[in-house]
């Protein structure tokens, strides 16, 4: 128990100051601090409708969050999780507005099939850097970015341009069937299935890295990739880390549009795999922690919104206490005594 | 006719390449610091901002564009401040300057002007150009004050190592803040750029140029000579998307907006043919 005490104290610390820096932001911007205030700290607990929105945003974050994990543990920079979860909603929606079509087939398999498509799309995005990287030396770090950065300009060009639902005013591909959507568990909130999946994904992920060879092996990889090779562990690896990375990224793709929104939007992953990437580096890339982490970060993302709504506050608050809690977190982690990039789980990034 | 587009696609590739290339001897400095500078990015994106901003208020170009460097300078100290003083991971920190930038952006916008929209700054707009030679001349600057200067050696030593460093009589970690300061000004700097030229802050305008001046320090074998040859490259493909978007017309189902992803996978495919290249020359000799 100390031991764990041990690793969550900086987390809480970080985690306390940025709620600290959200209290402070509310006291001095608003004119009216303490609705300003019932509203970013209360406003997402204040119904059931605004729980379930808050449970089912963090699903897509949390499953970004642990292909992080994964990808750190190895010591593979992914930063392409944006546009890893972006080819995701597009193999999704394809996947389920062509079989939601078909007659006969049962909508679980739709859904399985679409999710199994994004999961598919993100992987091969992600595996071409890990290739890249193991055959040339290209960072993993550059290229998933740069891949990535394409890869959302040609789905936005994708979802906006050809496939565009010309009847509808929005950026958007049509709205897919009922049939084709992950099903709603409380309605009328948007509480889907998405959530359960996700907190399956993280308990397979926590018992991939923990208790199986390939997730120590991977670890192993992360904390000195010579040795590694040297005492006979395969050179693909790294692939192996970047394609669930990559994959859990294009669930979480799917999440999104099998789940509330019910179509692919452009540009809707809305930055679901950077704060993913935060997620990860707050929860040390350990899947156990993501979750708390993820729902924290669902809680400051819902909060910004109600306190913009109900209050004059800015809806990208969230984002200024989420750096500020990542700042906090890697300076206390250094602090604690523990070797540089400990937190990644891996070597440092520092080369 | 053809002359007439070959002067413009070179000169539309100056600027292009221009604010990347000041971005990236930016991150040279840190490069040869023996640190990395994931935060250009940021630092672009808040000097963008901060140029309109200024540049608004004061009614001047220069107070703008001093601004925007200025702003650059302040979020890398953070990145700095944290990897250097609190011995912080300076990926994870430049990581969390990425996201802090366009959520502060976007919050002092909603602040001062009630939209996280775009910002016009007619003051700010100057003429191709006046920017093109202010970048080129601070490139210039700072790549003569990287490789001949007491500083740019006492930093390579710095990048040796602290242990080197040390016996040397050099404080490492001085150095790398200052490095970070720098790729931060200059960043900044590069970013005002990028909204004087069209006169406003765009949210996002800077996508991704950071991390495509990151990947002209790596291009460029960290050599400023290098790194400025990487960015004309860049400079280039940005230059012709936006030409061959120019002949396709307008409109999402044209293909023009495609378009712009071209420079992101081609730079990711110049980065994978280089460090392939070297990998072959280093496995022959």
């Amino acid at each position: 128990m100390s031991m764990n005490w041990e690793r969550a104290r900086p987390r809480i610390h970080a985690l306390g100051a940025a709620l600290l820096l959200a209290l402070l932001y509310a006291l001095l911007a608003s004119s009216d601090p303490r609705a300003a205030l019932s509203a970013f700290f209360l406003g997402p607990f204040a119904s059931a409708y605004t729980f379930c929105a808050l449970l089912e945003s963090s699903a897509p974050l949390l499953a970004c969050a642990l292909g992080a994990c994964i990808a750190f543990r190895a010591g593979a920079f992914n930063l392409g999780g944006e546009g890893q979860a972006s080819v995701g909603t597009l193999a999704a929606a394809l996947v389920a507005s062509a079989l939601g079509g078909a007659a006969g087939l049962p909508p679980a398999l739709v859904v399985a099939a679409s999710m199994l498509a994004a999961a598919a799309a993100g992987s091969c995005l992600a595996l071409l850097s890990a290739e890249a990287e193991r055959r040339t030396g290209a960072q993993v770090m550059l290229t998933s970015f740069l891949l990535a950065q394409a890869a959302i300009i040609a789905v936005d060009w994708a979802i906006g341009g050809p496939l565009r639902d010309s009847s509808s005013n929005l950026l958007a591909m049509p709205p897919l069937s009922e049939g084709a959507r992950l099903s709603l568990i409380a309605p009328p909130s948007p509480l889907s299935l998405a959530f359960p999946a996700s907190l399956a994904l993280a308990a397979c992920t926590v018992f991939f890295t923990k208790a199986t060879r390939l997730g120590s092996e991977i670890r192993l990889r992360g904390k000195n990739p010579e040795f590694a090779l040297t005492i006979g562990l395969s050179p693909r690896l790294g692939d192996l880390a970047m394609c669930l990375s990559g994959g859990l990224a294009g669930v979480a793709g799917s999440f999104l549009v099998l789940g509330q929104a019910g179509r692919a939007v452009k540009g809707m992953t809305g930055g679901v795999g950077w704060n993913g990437l935060a997620v990860a580096l707050i929860a040390g890339s350990d899947g156990l922690w993501a979750l708390p982490a993820a729902l924290f970060f669902a809680w400051l993302d819902a909060g910004s919104r109600q306190s913009s709504i109900l209050a004059d506050l800015s809806p990208d608050a969230s984002s200024v206490l989420k750096a500020v809690a990542l700042f906090l977190i890697t300076a206390k982690i250094a602090g604690s005594g523990k070797p540089r990039g400990s937190l990644l789980g891996g070597t440092g990034a520092a080369t | 006719m053809i002359l007439e587009r070959l002067t413009s696609l070179g000169i539309s590739t100056l600027a292009s390449a221009a604010p990347l290339a000041l971005a990236a001897l930016g991150g040279l400095a840190a490069a040869a610091s023996g640190s990395l500078s994931i935060a250009l990015e940021g630092s672009m994106l808040v000097g963008a901002f901060t140029a309109a901003a200024v540049g608004h208020a004061t009614g001047s170009a220069a107070a703008g564009m001093a601004a925007g460097a200025f702003a650059g300078l302040l979020l890398s100290l953070l990145v700095g401040g944290a990897a250097v003083g609190l011995k912080a991971d300076v990926f994870v920190a430049g990581l969390a300057a990425n996201i802090l930038a366009p959520g502060i952006v976007s919050v002092a916008s909603q602040a001062a002007y009630g939209t996280k929209g775009v910002l016009a700054a007619e003051a700010l707009r100057s003429g191709q150009w006046e920017i093109i030679a202010l970048l080129a001349s601070a490139s210039l600057a700072l790549a003569l004050f990287l490789s001949r200067s007491v500083f740019g050696l006492r930093l390579r030593v710095a990048g040796e190592g602290d242990e080197i460093a040390a016996a040397a009589g050099i404080r490492s970690g001085a150095y790398r803040l200052a490095a970070h300061l720098i790729a931060g000004a200059a960043s900044g700097l590069a970013g005002a750029a990028l909204a004087a030229g069209i006169g406003a802050y765009v949210p996002g305008m800077t996508s991704g140029r950071g991390w495509i001046a990151l990947v002209a320090v790596f291009l460029g074998g960290r050599r400023p000579g290098g790194v400025a040859l990487a960015c004309l490259l860049f400079g280039l493909l940005f230059a012709l998307s936006n030409l061959v978007q120019g002949f396709g017309g307008q409109g999402a189902s044209s293909g023009a907006e495609l378009l712009q992803a071209v420079p992101y996978a081609v730079t990711a495919l110049a980065l994978v043919a280089w460090k392939g290249a070297e990998r072959r020359r280093k496995a022959g000799g």
